[in-house]
């Protein structure tokens, strides 16, 4: 059995900056399942990095490139902390990693970072993000239940495919959905949810293929609808928990229980006095329960529960109707676990005409229904074209979820290591990330990509993919350049040089309240799953600055992009002003008293921010603002800072 | 009960006098009531005093009915036909066009509507639909097209005017693409509400802002040095306009407290009555375009009630637009279009409701370039199938294009994509609609 590892109590983050690192290794290897990394693995990281090296030298010997010069260390440690943290390194980081004179420093970084609990957070945004990409707008609230589930798993350093298993095939009981909030998520459209899956865990775009063959494209309706068939039998499901409470879980309902149970509700309200129809029935998760389950259903899901569409009978049910039903009730009671139910009627075409000419319209649709799906249940298959096995049918998120990261799957591997790859290098070895059997997609270096993918496969750990890209000369390269245009669009498609990027939703957010904080810290993590209102907050906020973003497919992240609301964010907003918790930094102290401040104290409040020391020109500059007589304490700290924080520089990773 | 967007101890100094000199000019505690002449009058002042930017000559309101609204329940009723449901149906002049029970005042104003009845759309899932009928294409995850208020905005807007040449009101996501951020949607949450971050800060004036400002053009100098001049470029450029937008009078064009109850009331005190107010105030001080949204045409259950509570607030704000805008010579230069992603099932389901339809669904138009007292296309008696060719989205968007006197045969190379033309060259102008 695997124990979680916690990494918050491994290694506390301010502790790891202030002391020199042991080399971490060994402390969690008494497992010896090749699957399951829970330590981060150096040197593993380090043979990665040196293949990647030498595939990009010769690429760039054969494009005539010369790398960008190296970025220095405090550009570089910045980097490093928002693609690894997802928020800027505190001044304290910075001015340690400064004065930090060990030749492996940068490596010791490296893994410090992705054993910290921020990793783990930042994890869970980017992969919610991707997850949700594509959710239909109205139910992307249920992201604030997937999230914590992500950062829980990833903080624990369970391997990548328990993630992939969670959120395909969750089936858990428990009092919110967690991992399972994702297929409840898509539950109303099961070919939206498996084109998500598709190209967030396999890199591929097979939903055009939902309406047509398409002409150019490597997918075909049949594949894509065998694909979608794992999905046919996801249903939400409760029962009564403890006290009174209501559990939930997404269960997998055969087409003969789905068509049972609903033809069992019409009959039932057809049998009823009035035969009224309105508002009596209403199938799936209806809550039970009182207090904050119905706060749930319809905060995160909507008032309809989002749940599948209601089943209600209309009100012109006649006696000839009902009989019909029920008779048809009986012979779906004695069908066995997947047989057909309508086998009775399977070589009596007449007799079933008969019986379908008695039925109420609603009646008949049902029957329409149960066929698509059996026809369905009948054919689902990979997306290599292996069929599902019996066996797998009757479990079939989990097979699918096992194909998926199998480590002979021909995409899994190769998806997520593209994804890493536009993380830290700035793109994808195929562009866009999420085709990978594009026709027009851009390529490049296509070996280098499967023996990454093939490291990811056989490990399922992302902080491989991490340790190795983030060691590599190609993110050591500097992203400074006077030039634009073309050539600097060859260097950065070569990896030649690291492009300069806004800052995305989050790390702008977290970074703007990390720089405004006594200690750096940031309150974010919050390990109770069923304290959704303050994930809600975190989310609002996130959201907030969303609005004005630019979203991204293929990410679902949003990046700052410079708009008029989102100036005014940060020229009249309360986020670029907040001085009140920097009194507690004794070396900013004399930039709150009357008089000249320390040198050092500006130079804190350029690494707290920027994370860099201030040039001479700007240290000349910013000690003049404090020394205007006329204005008053704290009035020159907070121009400063507000200059700072509204700096293009401050929301740039570069 | 609605807040003034302005904070009058945070505003700019010289705009305050301005707008007491305008008070007193009026003669009233604000400008209650102001005529469109001094509408007029204040938007030329208010730009001369920015040293330049024009108002918009044209302009699109785009009222967006957002779910897909029920196309036999508002503009194509079939009375008599088992697909009709309850409501009935108001006659026009024409025995082949009438409206829905629920949209009298529109009815009464046939004569300035054109009603398109057979669009048909290729798209059956709301996020798809919204992207097509906004984009004009057919959407791919490859290419971030523009959304329609930007095109018309980078049409039709002047980069220099103070106020953002694209609003939208209570909006869908929905960006400016490939045109980049000078025509991006400005997004008015709630139109009765505060615009975020507006107001100058209670401590900061204009000297002080400047003083901040002077501080970070030296970090952007800096940082241009080292590499970053291009992003600084386009992140100057917006605070700019953020900044006019903070200084100029014109933002009391947010403020709906200034109009008189009668005129509030008559939109309808709803979110989107409201909202289609303010694109009023708006398009009169010059902005190319605004989209103001109205919710909940989703109607997969209990259809009929939903509708009608909908039309509620649809009928009066499109009618007082119509009514407002010609009464200040606008109508003439403000096309007015109201559509959602789709139409609706003529079979009404077993919840009372109908479902999603892309077959055929309707749109309505007012104002500039139209041809008032027209319907266009028309659909069987049950309204399962257009009688003809229906209409496809590209031919709406040269329509719209057309009576905006926008060419649109601009080509755009977004980065790593071949060649996008503005608008769908595939797309014909339906002629019909047009006013000769």
């Amino acid at each position: 059995m695997i124990r979680a590892l916690s990494c918050a109590a491994l290694l506390p983050l301010a502790a790891a900056f202030l002391r020199p690192l042991e080399p971490v290794q060994a402390a969690a290897q008494t497992n010896p399942s090749a699957r399951v990394a829970l330590q981060v693995d150096g040197t593993a990281a380090r043979t990665l990095a040196d293949r990647i090296d030498v595939a990009l030298a010769a690429a760039w010997l054969a494009e005539g490139l010369e790398p960008a010069a190296l970025a220095d260390d405090a550009t570089w440690l910045r980097r490093l902390s928002l693609d690894l943290r997802g928020i800027i390194p505190t001044a304290a980081e910075v001015t340690a990693f400064l004065a930090d004179a060990r030749a492996d420093k940068r490596d010791a970084t490296i893994d410090a970072f992705l054993a910290s609990p921020d990793f783990a957070r930042h994890l869970s945004y980017l992969w919610s993000n991707v997850l949700f990409a594509t959710a239909p707008r109205e139910r992307q609230r249920t992201e604030v239940l997937l999230r914590p589930w992500l950062e829980a798993q990833f903080a624990a350093g369970a391997p990548f495919s328990t993630i992939v298993d969670g959120v395909v095939a969750g089936a858990e009981w428990t009092r919110y959905p967690t991992s399972s909030a994702y297929v409840l998520t898509y539950q109303d459209s099961i070919e939206t949810l498996a084109g998500a899956v598709a190209r967030s865990f396999l890199g591929l775009q097979i939903q055009c293929a939902q309406c047509h063959d398409h002409p150019f494209d490597a997918w075909k309706q049949v594949e894509f609808n065998r694909f979608a068939a794992f999905f046919i039998d996801v249903r939400s499901d409760h029962t009564a928990g403890p006290g009174n409470t209501t559990l939930f879980r997404i269960a997998d309902r055969s087409p003969e229980w789905d068509f049972q149970e609903r033809l069992n509700k019409l009959v039932v309200q057809a049998r009823r006095p009035s035969g009224g129809m309105r508002g009596a029935m209403t199938s799936g998760l209806a809550p039970k329960a009182e207090g904050d389950s119905v706060v749930f259903e319809e905060d995160l899901l909507g008032t309809d529960g989002g749940m599948a569409g209601a089943m209600q009978a209309r009100a012109t049910t006649n006696a000839d109707q009902l009989a019909a039903m029920e008779e048809l009730l009986a012979v779906a009671k004695k069908t066995r676990k997947r047989e057909d139910v309508l086998r009775d009627y399977g070589n009596d075409a007449p007799r079933l005409d008969a019986l379908l000419a008695r039925l109420p319209v609603e009646a008949r649709d049902l029957i329409q229904r149960y066929r698509d799906r059996r026809t369905a249940f009948t054919e689902a298959g990979f997306l290599d074209g292996t069929p599902a096995q019996d066996q797998e049918k009757s479990t079939r998120r989990a097979a699918l979820a096992a194909w998926i990261h199998r480590t002979d799957n021909r995409w899994h591997g190769r998806a997520i290591a593209n994804r890493v790859a536009a993380e830290l290098l700035g793109h994808g070895l195929i562009e866009p990330i999420d085709d990978l059997t594009g026709v027009g997609a851009d390529r490049i270096l296509p070996e280098l990509l499967d023996e990454l993918g093939a490291a990811f496969a056989a490990s399922s750990d992302l902080r491989l993919l991490y340790g190795a890209m983030a060691r590599t000369r190609a993110y050591a390269a500097g992203s400074a350049s006077a030039e634009e245009g073309p050539q600097r669009n060859h260097a950065e498609r070569w990896f030649a040089a690291q492009p300069m990027r806004a800052f995305s939703s989050e790390q702008l957010l977290f970074s703007l309240m990390r720089a405004t904080s006594a200690d750096g810290h940031v309150e974010l993590a919050d390990a109770d799953l069923e304290a959704f209102a303050a994930e809600r907050e975190r989310k609002s906020r996130v959201d907030t600055l969303k609005a004005w973003c630019r979203g991204d497919l293929a990410t679902g992240k949003a990046q700052y992009e410079p708009s008029i609301p989102a100036a005014l964010y940060l020229m009249n907003g309360d986020s670029t002003v907040r001085t009140t918790e920097l009194r507690g930094q004794p070396a900013l102290a004399s930039l709150f008293e009357p008089g000249p401040p320390t040198a050092g104290a500006l130079d804190q409040l350029f690494l707290a921010t920027l994370s860099r020391p201030p040039t001479d020109a700007e240290r000349e500059r910013f000690a003049a603002s404090f020394s205007d007589p006329s204005v008053p304490r704290p009035r020159a700290l907070e121009d400063a800072l507000w200059a700072l924080l509204n700096a293009t520089e401050f929301h740039t990773r570069r | 009960m609605a807040c003034c967007p302005i904070d009058p101890d945070a505003v700019h100094a010289a705009a305050m006098s301005r707008r007491d000199w305008l008070a007193r000019l009026l003669g009233v505690g604000g400008a209650a009531l102001l005529a469109p002449s001094l509408v007029d009058l204040v938007v030329r002042e208010a730009v001369a005093q920015q040293g330049g930017g024009k108002p918009a000559k044209k302009h699109l309101i785009l009222l967006w009915l957002a779910g897909g609204p029920s196309q036999i329940d508002t503009f194509d009723p079939k009375p008599g036909a088992p697909t009709n449901g309850p409501f009935r149906a108001l006659p026009t002049d024409r025995p082949d066009w009438s409206f829905s029970e629920h949209l009298p005042r529109l009815r009464d104003r046939a004569g300035e509507l054109a009603v398109l009845r057979t669009l048909r759309s290729t798209e059956g899932s709301h996020s798809r639909a919204t992207d097509l009928l906004h984009f004009g294409y057919t959407p791919t995850p490859s290419i971030h097209f523009p959304t329609l208020g930007s095109i018309v905005a980078h049409q039709l807007g002047d980069g220099d005017h103070p106020l953002p040449p694209f609003v939208q009101i209570d909006g869908l996501p929905g960006t400016s693409g490939y045109l980049g951020v000078e025509v991006a949607p400005f997004i008015v949450r709630n139109p009765t509400g505060k615009i975020d971050n507006l107001n100058y800060r209670r401590d900061v004036d204009s000297a002080r802002l400047d003083r901040r400002e002077g501080l970070r053009a030296l970090l952007e100098t800096g940082f241009a040095e080292r590499g970053g001049a291009g992003v600084a470029r386009a992140n100057e450029s917006q605070r700019r306009r953020a900044r006019r937008l903070m200084d100029t009078e014109l933002v009391t064009a947010f403020d709906l407290a200034e109009e008189s109850d009668a005129v509030r009331d008559g939109y309808g005190r709803g979110r989107f009555g409201q909202g289609v107010l303010l694109a009023r105030r708006l398009v009169e001080r010059g902005v190319a375009a605004v989209e103001v949204v109205l919710r909940g045409w989703d109607t997969h259950n209990d259809n009929f009630n939903t509708t009608k509570t909908l039309c509620g607030e649809l009928d009066p704000a499109f009618s007082k637009l119509i009514d407002d805008l010609r009464e200040r010579g606008l109508l003439d230069d403000t096309l007015v279009v109201c559509m959602g992603e789709f139409g609706r099932s003529p079979q009404i389901n077993a919840t009372d409701g109908r479902d999603h339809w892309t077959s055929n669904s309707c749109v309505a138009f007012a104002g500039g370039g139209i041809r008032g007292g027209t319907v266009v296309g028309t659909t069987d008696a049950t309204g399962e199938h257009t009688d003809g060719e229906p209409v496809r989205v590209a031919d709406l968007f040269a329509t719209i294009a057309r009576t905006l006197s926008i060419r649109g045969d601009q080509t755009f190379t977004p980065a790593d994509t071949r060649p996008i033309t503005l608008i769908d060259p595939e797309g014909v102008p339906v002629q019909a609609l047009l006013r000769g």
